[in-house]
């Protein structure tokens, strides 16, 4: 891992100018003291590979300023087994297709947050112990009481397209059935007075209530055939090993990852049964630290650096032909469409600059794209953004 | 049986020249004279009723077996290439799996590139699309060529050119809409659909301005609760309830009518959308699982016919309508032929809607039959899941007894050349299917080998005796489409890349070659300063098989992933 890193980046600065081989050193140093336990352990050490979806907060995401439940928990068992986690990312999209073709094909060694359950794709996958609980919740406003399935009669309720929750109220016609097709639009919906409670899954919903509804409501979660799982990590079946390393460190991490799940407001109360339609609830789980947004950091950046437009386009084109030109071409011009920067505006439109800084802050390392913040400063990259929107193509 | 003779061909004959008067006044009059020159291959269907029949007679039953490659292109993009070419003039259209990535104009009788169009793709779309990263292809009129794409976009270009003139937002594929279909043209309107409808979404077709891009009607193949209909549906479910319209539509210019097959409903359970059982009722979730009859002028659903009321088992009913002139009980008929997927070949008449016939093709036990007065299939009640109510061993498979891989019509046999499977499955919808962020969980269907001992067959159909006249079995399912011929001839590939020339009337082989990777494509025939051409698209499915389990594995082992196009010839 450590050798293939350094002869991707020294292979992409090849024999340019010396400021790029003093730029790949610089990275690489940096790379070592953000993680100790790696540069310690040099060949020997394994990094810890997850796959995850980079776009599924609040669980998982590629975005290092927002990491997710999921790669937060990977990271604090990655500190206690000593080694450096790195991410597969896949979107999740399909389901067990992703588990197919992410942990079952090798391509990582664990995927945090699968269902415990006997029938789940096993035997080709096996589980840790439980690392928490995930479901179904119903959500209110604070002062309505909802005990029971009882308690929803007469009322309007938002139900997730093709979930156990839409099953369960299917048959009982006293109940008014909104169809949602997310968590955050049966969220919405409450919030714009359409419905009374919304029933769709706890984790989105609790984060919701905490990061963009002000903890205004209630989130209590259910219970019953298809409404409550333990959750744990999935280890493809030649993992056995890993995943007893990783059971045998689980118990003295319960204090972290509990104040995880409450961080990312997972709703950890006890339960309302659905089966017996029993009274049970509590309120929601303390409020911790507010995640920052990508836009957030985009802005202040954008908003940091100097004004002279001219002085910028100049020594941005010289800083792009010197550095980014060995790729993208000299003055932005190669054939290869992919890598074509002249079509940033036309692929990304109103996303073009926060594009740019995500992907030159982090590098797309799969596809051989380094990431610069650590290179070069704001204000240079700054100049090369000023110089691309000077190049973009605007045909039709 | 009159249907075969000569007397018969001759007025077939006939009635296409006084249609081609008709449709020069009403369909799009550069598509219709493209359609009408015999040595082209125009809309990816063959024609607007997509019978993909070719009267070209030089390649026959007698020479097939001397035919040569002429030449083969890459296509420069693996996996599921679906595409029927498109011949204009001495120019073909083809276009590749992945977006598409690629849409070449050839030299259609040397292969030598005009053109090329690379469409600007997300990289997240394999992401969104359910089946694979396929294009069926591309669609001609007034000098443009029309692209679906992936990623929810519909874009035309300069014929001649391959530069972009226009593009149109359809649908947002991040909600697993994709577009993977030719659209249709009718007069200045392109008309296209698109899939999804296990994920939520509503089913719609989108007509846009030949020359702006610009929509110019949308109609949903779903009613919103208070339309008519829409009492068809449990509450608001409707509005999310499927019907997606994602394979090729038709267009039948005497009538003035667009066809088109919509897809499943949503969700899966169908107690949210209806009872949960046999008993259903009203709740028959119009117009999902259904042939429409839509005015192109305004989208407006003349009339449908639901192939699978109330659907429980992922029966779209999206199959292409192959509209051709049948004699049925000694009169002859304007009909419409859907070879569906719940197992039935329904036969209505295509001005009026009325059903004519419904009978199985391929071995079903959902149903015993389907009533054309009731319109209602009888069913099996064991064979119906149901909330707590597994089923097992139902056939079809959810694959359908033919899935999108296209058949054929020849009116010198009258017989109808069917690529079928003969898969069967398990289910249960206690299930629920994933969501982001909730778990992994979903529903899986446990695949099971038909009855026989083969899991696809090419049926060669009688749709007026609706009886099968000949057949070839096959180890795998999901087979490429068909082309007919006047030769006498029928062009099939299949999973393994067997590419054949098969005898239209005895079924008999005549020619094999095999072409390296899977064939789903249909072959298409043209003809170039007096030479007959026979091309096929070759690039064998990837997603699909991830459905059926053990099968699928087979299918994959089958052949590897390719991307090619193979143009053949008399030498």
């Amino acid at each position: 891992m450590f050798s293939s890193w350094f002869n991707q980046y020294t292979a992409h600065g090849s024999s340019r100018r010396v400021g790029l081989k003093w730029a790949v050193r610089n990275m690489l140093l940096s790379t070592l003291v953000a993680v100790p336990a790696f540069a310690a352990g040099a060949d020997e050490v394994k990094p810890l590979r997850l796959c995850a979806d980079p776009t599924n907060l609040p669980f998982s995401s590629d975005d290092p300023a927002k990491p997710g439940l999921y790669l937060e928990i990977g990271q604090t068992l990655g500190q206690r087994l000593a080694r450096p986690v790195t991410y597969t990312w896949y979107k999740s999209y399909f389901g067990k297709r992703t588990v197919r073709q992410t942990l079952l094909a090798k391509q990582c060694d664990a995927m945090i947050g699968l269902p415990l359950v006997d029938d789940f794709m096993g035997p080709a996958v096996i589980f840790s112990k439980a690392i928490g609980r995930e479901g179904y919740a119903l959500v209110s406003s604070k002062d309505r009481q909802i005990n029971g399935i009882g308690d929803l009669k007469g009322l309007r309720v938002a139900v997730q397209f093709q979930t156990t929750p839409q099953n369960l109220l299917a048959l009982r016609d006293e109940i008014q059935k909104m169809t949602v097709l997310s968590p955050d639009e049966g969220m919405q919906k409450l919030d714009q007075g359409k419905v009374d409670v919304a029933f769709v899954w706890a984790p989105v919903a609790g984060w919701l209530n905490k990061t963009a509804y002000g903890d205004k409501y209630r989130v209590v979660p259910t219970e019953g055939e298809g409404l409550l799982w333990p959750t744990a990590i999935g280890f493809a079946k030649a993992g056995a090993s890993l995943r007893d390393e990783v059971d045998a460190i689980l118990p003295s991490l319960r204090d972290d990852i509990d104040q995880l799940f409450a961080k990312y407001g997972v709703p950890g109360d006890a339960p309302i049964k659905f089966s017996q339609g029993e009274t049970l609830g509590a309120g929601v789980a303390a409020t911790t630290v507010e995640p920052r947004t990508v836009g957030q950091v985009v802005a202040e950046k954008g908003s940091s650096a100097p004004a002279d437009h001219k002085a910028d386009l100049g020594a941005g084109q010289e800083l792009f032909n010197g550095t980014c030109g060995h790729c993208h071409g000299p003055n932005a011009v190669q054939s290869e469409r992919k890598i074509d920067l002249r079509l940033l505006r036309k692929r990304y439109g109103e996303d073009m600059e926060k594009t740019y800084w995500k992907t030159v802050n982090d590098g797309r390392p799969s596809k051989g794209m380094p990431a610069w913040k650590e290179v070069f400063n704001e204000e240079q990259l700054k100049s090369v953004y000023v110089y691309l929107q000077s190049v973009q193509d605007t045909g039709s | 049986m009159e249907l075969r003779s000569r007397g018969f061909f001759a007025g077939v004959s006939l009635a296409a020249l006084l249609m081609v008067g008709v449709t020069a006044v009403k369909a799009n009059d550069s598509v219709v004279k493209a359609v009408a020159d015999p040595n082209g291959w125009a809309i990816a269907g063959g024609d607007y009723g997509n019978m993909r029949f070719s009267s070209l007679k030089q390649i026959t039953s007698e020479n097939a077996d001397k035919l040569q490659l002429v030449y083969s292109f890459s296509l420069a993009s693996l996996r599921s290439n679906e595409s029927s070419p498109i011949v204009i003039g001495n120019t073909m259209y083809v276009s590749t799996s992945w977006g598409p990535k690629y849409v070449y104009a050839i030299d259609a009788a040397t292969g030598v590139r005009k053109w090329t169009y690379e469409p600007d793709i997300p990289e997240d779309v394999l992401q969104y699309a359910c089946c694979d990263v396929n294009s069926r292809g591309v669609s001609y009129a007034d000098g443009k060529i029309f692209v679906g794409r992936l990623d929810g976009k519909l874009t035309a270009l300069d014929a001649n050119t391959g530069k972009e003139l226009w593009t149109a937002n359809v649908v947002d594929y991040k909600q697993g809409s994709v577009i993977t279909s030719p659209p249709l043209i009718v007069r200045d309107k392109v008309i296209t659909g698109f899939g999804g409808g296990e994920y939520g979404v509503r089913g719609a077709l989108h007509a846009f301005d030949v020359n702006t891009g610009k929509q110019l009607w949308q109609t949903f193949t779903v009613p919103a609760p208070g339309e008519p209909g829409s009492d068809t549906w449990k509450g608001d479910t409707g509005l999310h309830g499927g019907g997606a319209a994602w394979l090729v539509g038709s267009y039948d210019a005497k009538s003035d009518t667009v066809y088109w097959g919509t897809s499943n409903p949503g969700p899966w359970n169908t107690a949210v959308r209806s009872t949960g059982d046999g008993n259903f009722g009203k709740l028959t979730n119009l117009y999902t699982a259904s042939t429409l009859a839509i005015d192109p002028n305004n989208g407006k659903i003349k009339w449908h016919i639901q192939g699978t009321p109330a659907d429980a088992w992922d029966y779209d009913g999206v199959n292409e309508l192959v509209l051709a002139d049948l004699t049925v009980n000694g009169a002859k008929t304007p009909a419409v032929m859907k070879a569906d997927r719940n197992g039935f070949f329904f036969v209505a008449n295509r001005e009026t809607g009325k059903l004519l016939s419904a009978e199985k093709y391929i071995f079903a036990n959902w149903a015993k039959k389907f009533d054309i007065n009731t319109m209602r299939a009888e069913e099996d009640p064991d064979k119906r899941p149901g909330p707590g109510h597994p089923a097992k061993d139902i056939c079809p498979n959810l694959i359908g007894g033919k899935n999108w891989q296209p058949m054929s019509f020849s009116p010198d046999t009258g017989l109808v050349y069917i690529p079928s499977n003969n898969v069967c499955m398990d289910w249960s919808v206690s299930d629920v299917s994933y969501k982001r962020g909730v778990f992994y969980l979903g529903a899986e269907f446990p695949t099971k080998d038909g009855p026989g001992g083969f899991n696809g067959e090419l049926i060669a159909w009688d749709p007026v005796a609706s009886k099968k006249v000949w057949s070839i079995k096959s180890d795998l399912p999901f087979n490429g489409g068909t082309l007919s011929t006047a030769g006498n001839l029928v062009f099939w590939g299949d999973l393994h890349g067997d590419f054949k020339a098969i005898d239209a009337k005895s079924g008999k082989v005549l020619w094999t070659k095999n072409l390296g990777t899977g064939i789903g494509a249909g072959p298409v025939t043209y003809s170039v300063n007096g030479k007959q051409y026979v091309a096929i698209v070759v690039g064998r499915t990837a997603a699909l098989p991830a459905f059926l389990g053990d099968l699928g594995k087979k299918m994959v082992a089958a052949t590897p992933e390719g991307g090619a196009l193979f143009v053949f010839a008399l030498p």
